[in-house]
């Protein structure tokens, strides 16, 4: 048996790729409706330069997966933030030369890419995200996968679960725990020699 | 938690929307790939990034079965040795020996033979925050569950959301007031997805290299999940291993005795969880307030239900596990999808599987909705 949605039923979202099934140019309504986020979302965890290539990977690889695209959420938003995590996990993880300098940098600070004028590098806001940033690095992959989906990607607990592919329970243990391992990280240098994450 | 979470929300928030040149050139690129695709050929595998996103899926539960297990058949906790020389003897050390002399005694039927399914139905309450400028407000929703996991990691999730809905009157009003949110998105969905062999997976494949010394255990949960080496987080991994799982009753049996060498975990007798189900309930306590309780079916042995409780000693989000036991096969649901699949009214309603064998259940599960 097969599903056919009724196109009155489906979102925005979902009618654009259901139509994109048969006239794959209706899919180009998906990235008019989310580029700007999704590059935003990646940007603000990887990076501008980066964000321009994961950004625009996370369509070309959407639009040749949309045959699986579950319209329950009545929005294409979180399945492309998934993608884009997945396309940085995956870019990290084969990024062996990344990996490297990352092993090396443990325990030191690592290097913010800035959206600011130099004039604003030296802010207190500036150094307040190296810190973040230093912290966020040094927690489990798939704890801050679910801590920026919801943080930076305003996605709800049950979108993160949809995105990736986890039940509710876990992307609720998985915040928690990010936000604990945050805590310990962000404390005063008396205290950061505390218990390391498991980076499994 | 929340400042945590207000703080990553302010992380470079500077990061500033893309420019034309950058919008337009990942445009093209799309546009190319569109012009590029073979018209007949329209991918239909649930990859979307080229790595193996499928067994992402679970996790923590990425323990696809040993060779052997497969083939253990019925195994007993004896074949284990259950642990009982060091239980300490307080209330709740006791109640939960005699939960692990329920689950040792068990035979372990929770292994899926051939061509079967270990079938799991659980219901899940979330709150969703939205916050800033100093004030917040919340909303809810309830999604029910239904997964099924062969041996070799085949598979279907099914799940259905209910609409969102303001969790007090006063938070209506916040979100109303403080965010323009009138409607929390209120319309029920529900999704479906088939997953081939290795997609998901069974929380058991080195079940032998597990200790059934209670302490020794706890450990070795604590070294598999992951996080802070603190008591809330081991009280964590103990819940981590138990959901949607096969754990042999040995093991099991040891986790609740490990339960009760955790500092900070109180027992509370028996307790209702939002579903109706009745089991005993053990809480981890922060700050002379429950913070994460399990409620287990003292027949059975079974996780009944988790609830979290904010620092008020609030309830905020639970889930509860309805139904756990042994199907044949995955129904006609979930259905194979070839396109975006409709929010609601399609016929996907879940729909339990066929039991031929099962772990004794509590009755309230057959209340549950989107089981039923």
């Amino acid at each position: 048996m097969r599903l056919v949605p009724t196109a009155s039923r489906l979102s925005e979202d979902g009618a654009a790729i259901a139509r994109s099934l048969h006239h794959p140019e209706a899919f180009a309504n998906v990235f008019d409706r989310h580029f700007a986020f999704v590059h935003r979302y990646v940007a603000r965890r990887a990076g501008r330069d980066r964000a321009d290539d994961v950004a625009s990977q996370t369509f070309t690889v959407a639009f040749a997966h949309r045959g699986r695209y579950r319209d329950d959420l009545g929005t294409a938003r979180p399945w492309l933030l998934g993608i884009a995590t997945n396309l940085l996990r995956a870019e990290y993880r084969g990024d062996a030369r990344a990996a490297s300098i990352l092993d090396r940098l443990e325990g030191e600070p690592v290097v913010v890419p800035s959206f600011s004028s130099p004039a604003a590098d030296a802010s207190a806001d500036l150094n307040d995200d190296n810190r973040l940033t230093n912290a966020l690095s040094r927690i489990d992959p798939g704890q801050r996968d679910a801590l920026l989906l919801h943080a930076l990607g305003e996605l709800s607990y049950a979108e993160i679960a949809a995105a990736l592919e986890i039940p509710i329970g876990t992307v609720r243990s998985r915040i928690s725990r990010a936000c604990a391992a945050l805590r310990t990280e962000l404390e005063p240098p008396a205290s950061v020699a505390g218990p390391r994450r498991n980076h499994a | 938690m929340l400042e945590e979470l207000e703080r990553v929300r302010a992380y470079r928030d500077d990061a500033p929307e893309p420019d034309v040149a950058t919008t337009l050139a990942a445009r093209a690129e799309l546009l190319e790939a569109i012009r590029d695709e073979p018209r007949t050929a329209i991918r239909d595998e649930p990859r979307t990034d080229g790595t193996s996103k499928l067994r992402k899926v679970q996790r923590r539960r990425r323990l696809a079965l040993a060779g052997g297990l497969a083939a253990a058949g019925v195994a007993v906790a004896g074949v284990l040795g259950f642990h009982t020389a060091t239980a300490p003897q307080s209330a709740l050390a006791k109640q939960m020996n005699q939960l692990a002399h329920v689950a040792a005694g068990q035979a372990w039927t929770g292994i899926p033979g051939p061509g079967q399914y270990l079938y799991t139905a659980s219901q899940s309450l979330t709150e969703s925050d939205t916050m800033g400028n100093g004030k917040e407000c919340s909303v809810s929703q309830v999604q029910h569950r239904q997964i099924w996991i062969a041996t070799d990691g085949a598979g279907a999730i099914g799940e259905t959301n209910d609409g969102s809905q303001f969790t007090s009157a006063a938070d209506r009003a916040v979100c109303a007031s403080a965010f323009n949110i009138t409607d929390p998105a209120s319309q029920n969905n529900s999704w479906s997805n088939r997953f081939p062999a290795g997609g998901l997976s069974l929380p058991t494949n080195d079940w032998k290299s597990l200790s059934t010394d209670p302490e020794t255990l706890l450990k070795q949960v604590h070294q598999r999940d992951g996080g802070p080496n603190l008591p809330s987080e081991w009280f964590e991994n103990i819940s981590d291993f138990m959901r949607e799982s096969d754990v042999p009753p040995a093991i099991r049996a040891a986790l609740y005795q490990a339960t009760a060498l955790i500092p900070g975990v109180k027992l509370l007798g028996r307790q209702n969880d939002p579903t109706g189900q009745t089991g005993l309930g053990v809480a981890y306590y922060a700050n002379g307030q429950p913070t994460h309780e399990l409620i287990f079916d003292q027949q059975s042995g079974r996780l009944l239900a988790e609830e979290y409780f904010d620092k008020s000693g609030k309830l905020t989000d639970w889930s509860a596990y309805t139904d756990q036991k042994i199907v044949d096969a995955v129904p006609n649901y979930p259905m194979e999808q070839s396109g975006p699949s409709s929010s609601s009214g399609t016929g996907t309603a879940p729909q339990p599987g066929q039991a031929t064998t099962s772990t004794p259940t509590n009755s309230a599960a057959s209340k549950a909705p989107g089981v039923s």
